[in-house]
């Protein structure tokens, strides 16, 4: 014991040694595996997986332009997320106003109509 | 005999001394054996253990017998040794150094969540004031470890996976937001401890049971469980992100999604149900029987999820989609609605 | 015709050996081939063979986002040479390998080749194999339908069915092994009759078994005196307890709200589509055609049973599980029959010997096998063995109609419209 105990810090702190524990974690899995696991490596073990098959053309596909419309709501709940978080931080001091109650109506109110609305925008099952 | 012990403690020379003070401290037992490392890594075996053998007895079969005598109990560290004597196989269109630090990321981001998880009071490894909204920053992380290993996979279905995860996993943490911010509504804080002590008198799932739905749905979508399990749909894209993770990485990844559904069972049971409220257990302690209860009501939010595994097929994405968008949020503000009223109007129930 | 199955010709595979280390042979697949999907946007994958979603056969698929643009099935990883096969064998040594292309259904392929080769020697089998024979497809066709219902569980991400399944159709099974010997490759029918009579006693073990089973899928043991070791009394209680089970699957499967998500307008096959693809089995049924062989130009003593041939309009993926379903009911309701009608006599005119001659002539014979209608055409030339064997799957003519079905729908969907048509690999590349 070179280092006395007492003068590392972060072994007194729970959170600090959890997070060094969670990062040694991973390692002992990957310890015993290299120590365990054959490694015999072959160009054919190491073709990207396409169902047993040689693969086709790149991998790099396209995104689903299907679902963009969900990334727009995305964006427009993103904001109502936000406002709702700030409110909540004043709920934790001042408690419940009115005027929060009254966005929240608003919200609940204008979400109904949106997922009402969403079906004709989303067209399912193409 | 304990006298002997204390005295060859106090006797012994002084770095093993110090060492001895160091494993009893609060800090070792904390992070190293109770809400810490041991025994989340236990938690996250049994209940794989405990999942297969539930699941057995809904599918008319036994499960794991063998393994460890009764009832398979280490059927999973046999499972884990065959895994890791496979050969990890990297691909060679992976992106190399992503590919191999992604599952132990996804692993750390898993395990950090039950940091801010309170099993009873005192019993939390980072007490915060702002513990919920840590909890929900690192669920909000916890995709991107993932997407990265899907895109440094460079093969086809990772990809198919990593399109269908971004849609999902994104799409169900404002849901999952809006049903925690009704919880931070009644209780008036973002301490977990707080929260829990909140509930004394009636835990939280009567008043909010809309917000109960929307955070065990969003849980079950954000950690891929049937009927969410869309990103790693085996049937129809393989195993999706997953597909080429073989050997060490793949028990990590197994592991890491094991954790973070538990480290949400844990939250649910803490939000909704209560935590350590529950009745006295005879002849013990206080900080032993609160524990207990919070890992009790846990399982119960497991067992549903177990259940709901064994009785539904997979969702397709544009129905997961449809059900984030358009029938989780709108409830979920709809109960943050019903919460900011009776607050106001009740007061508060705790 | 827009997708040429079987039309594509591969490269001789190339072998490449890799490095002193692996001595592992391997064959790559020339991907200039694949005329079809050459060129053009998307993503091209190959789905199958090593995929947990289809059996023995690859599609290749072409995908712009979540939607399949194109898809072509790629049958022959498990051709056997069936037909070829059959020229070399002896009219009676050609029984057992006939029935491997469909393991599950022995009983219904070899049904069409006994036919035929009876209607070349003009002969007819006895009273008691007409009705035994019946009994034996009927619990083939049973037991290849829980398998269709296992996977297709399976493939859709619920694994509860496919332990369900297996479990019950085990005692179908052991029923087709006490009949015939053998849980699935039977070789129990033959020309002019069966191999040999039913048992008249059942195994205590295997009443044993069933009463185990019966108590843990049903929560209760069966009464004292139902179950006994009598033959037909022993079937009929099988057949109860299948009905009571099918009721259960009806709960997990059929009105299970996720599956009906999954399936319902899913690979809709309209009714002027399932006749210009030709389609058979359940899709046929399930597009609006009642057209069951086993009606339509009855064969043994399939008039003399009651029975209904279900029939949907819809089409989709649902309609085809939904007849699948009611087919398994009827089918006990020709098992019970089967075994109450069954007269007593001989199960076969004689014993044939093993270098039969047929009379020159040829022959054509189908049957309503589990996945559809089977048909074979028979020549012979007066020889020991036939001069020709054709064998027409219903799985190979199924197998035409997914290219048409999956175009325009999800990745997710491949799995559900391959599956629904109730088809078997190694069927349709015989």
């Amino acid at each position: 014991m070179a280092a006395p105990i007492e003068q590392l810090w972060f072994l007194w702190d729970p959170f600090v040694l959890y997070v060094i524990l969670v990062l040694l974690a991973p390692d002992i899995f990957y310890l015993v595996s290299w120590l365990i696991a054959p490694r015999r490596p072959s160009r054919v073990k190491k073709t990207a997986f396409e169902s047993g098959q040689a693969p086709i053309r790149s991998a790099l596909g396209s995104f689903p332009v299907e679902y963009f419309p969900y990334v727009i709501i995305y964006v427009a709940y993103a904001v109502i997320a936000i406002l709702i978080f700030v409110s909540l931080v004043a709920v934790a001091e001042a408690g419940v106003t009115p005027s929060l109650l009254l966005l929240l109506t608003l919200a609940t109110i204008a979400s109904f109509y949106a997922s009402s609305q969403l079906k004709e925008i989303v067209g399912r099952r193409g | 005999m304990i006298e002997q012990l204390a005295q060859s403690i106090v006797s012994a020379p002084e770095p093993i001394r110090t060492l001895l003070s160091w494993i009893f401290s609060e800090a070792f037992i904390k992070a190293a054996i109770f809400p810490g490392a041991l025994f989340s890594t236990i938690l996250g075996m049994f209940a794989v253990w405990y999942e297969r053998k539930l699941l057995a007895r809904v599918m008319l079969r036994v499960g794991p017998m063998h393994v460890g005598k009764v009832s398979g109990i280490l059927q999973l560290i046999a499972d884990a040794v065959k895994f890791l004597a496979k050969e990890p196989i990297t691909p060679s269109s992976a992106i190399r150094p992503l590919f191999w630090v992604m599952p132990s990321a996804a692993l750390l981001l898993s395990l950090l969540l039950f940091a801010f998880l309170p099993f009873g009071a005192g019993w939390i490894i980072y007490p915060s004031e702002i513990g919920l909204l840590l909890f929900f920053a690192v669920i909000a992380v916890s995709p991107i470890p993932i997407l990265l290993a899907a895109y440094a996979s460079g093969s086809k279905y990772p990809f198919i996976g990593l399109t269908r995860m971004a849609l999902q996993l994104f799409g169900y943490e404002i849901p999952l937001f809006l049903a925690l911010a009704g919880v931070v509504l009644m209780a008036g804080s973002f301490n977990l401890q707080e929260i829990v002590e909140a509930q004394a008198r009636a835990p939280f799932v009567l008043p909010q049971f809309i917000g109960f739905v929307v955070f065990f749905t969003a849980a079950l979508a954000e950690t891929e469980r049937v009927p969410f399990d869309i990103p790693t749909a085996e049937g129809e894209i393989v195993f999706g992100w997953q597909t080429e993770y073989s050997g060490a990485h793949f028990v990590v990844f197994q592991l890491a999604m094991y954790e973070k559904t538990l480290a949400l069972c844990v939250l649910g049971s803490l939000l909704y149900l209560g935590g350590w409220h529950g009745p006295p257990l005879p002849f013990v302690p206080e900080t032993i029987s609160a524990p207990f209860w919070v890992v009790v009501k846990s399982l119960i939010v497991f067992t549903l999820m177990v259940l709901i595994r064994g009785a539904y097929p997979r969702l397709s994405i544009d129905r997961v989609l449809d059900i984030g968008w358009r029938y989780l949020i709108p409830l979920a503000l709809l109960n943050l609605l019903i919460t900011g009223a009776i607050v106001y109007f009740l007061g508060t129930l705790g | 015709m827009l997708y040429g199955i079987g039309s594509r010709s591969f490269h001789e595979p190339t072998y490449i050996e890799d490095g002193a280390r692996s001595g592992a042979m391997t064959v790559e697949s020339e991907v200039k081939e694949i005329i079809v999907l050459e060129g053009g946007e998307g993503l091209v994958f190959s789905y199958g063979p090593q995929h947990p979603g289809t059996g023995h056969f690859r599609m290749i698929v072409r995908v712009i986002g979540d939607t399949v643009i194109e898809l072509d099935p790629d049958p022959g990883f498990v051709h056997r040479g069936e037909e070829k096969m059959c020229e070399y064998k002896t009219w009676i040594t050609n029984i057992p390998h006939l029935e491997r292309p469909a393991i599950l259904d022995a009983a219904g392929m070899l049904y069409p080749y006994c036919l035929a080769v009876e209607r070349l020697m003009g002969v007819e089998p006895p009273e008691r194999a007409k009705y035994i024979r019946p009994l034996v497809a009927e619990l083939n066709r049973i037991g290849s339908h829980f398998y269709y219902f296992a996977l297709y569980g399976v493939f859709l991400g619920l694994t509860t069915p496919f332990l369900w399944c297996f479990g019950d159709r085990e005692f179908v099974v052991d029923l087709v092994q006490f009949i015939g010997g053998q849980r699935i490759t039977h070789s129990y029918l033959e020309p002019g009759g069966v191999r040999n009579d039913v048992p008249k006693k059942v195994p205590t073990e295997l009443v044993q078994r069933f009463r185990a089973w019966y108590r843990d899928a049903t929560g209760r043991s069966p009464k004292e005196g139902e179950l006994s070791d009598d033959f037909p009394k022993y079937v009929l209680r099988v057949m109860d307890f299948m009905e009571s089970r099918l009721e259960n699957y009806k709960d997990l499967i059929l009105e299970n709200a996720i599956f009906i998500d999954r399936t319902r307008g899913v690979g809709v096959l309209t009714r002027e589509m399932a006749a210009e693809l030709g389609a058979v089995g359940v899709s046929l049924r399930a597009s609006g055609f009642r057209r069951d062989v086993r009606v339509d130009e009855p064969y043994d003593a399939y008039p003399k049973f009651k029975f209904e041939v279900p029939v949907r309009t819809e089409g989709d993926s649902y309609a085809r599980a939904w007849v699948a379903y009611e087919e398994m009911l009827q089918s006990v309701q020709i098992i019970r029959q089967a075994v109450e009608m069954m007269p007593e006599g001989p199960v076969k005119n004689k014993q044939h010997p093993i270098n039969l001659r047929v009379p020159a002539g040829e022959a054509v014979a189908r049957v309503e096998a589990a996945h559809g209608e089977m048909t074979y055409y028979v020549r012979s030339d007066a020889a020991d063995r036939p001069y020709r064997v054709r064998i027409m799957t219903p799985s190979f003519r199924n197998l035409l109609l997914v290219p048409y079905l999956a175009k325009g729908r999800r990745i997710a969907d491949i799995p559900v419209i391959y599956w629904s048509h109730n088809m078997w690999p190694v069927e349709w590349d015989r």
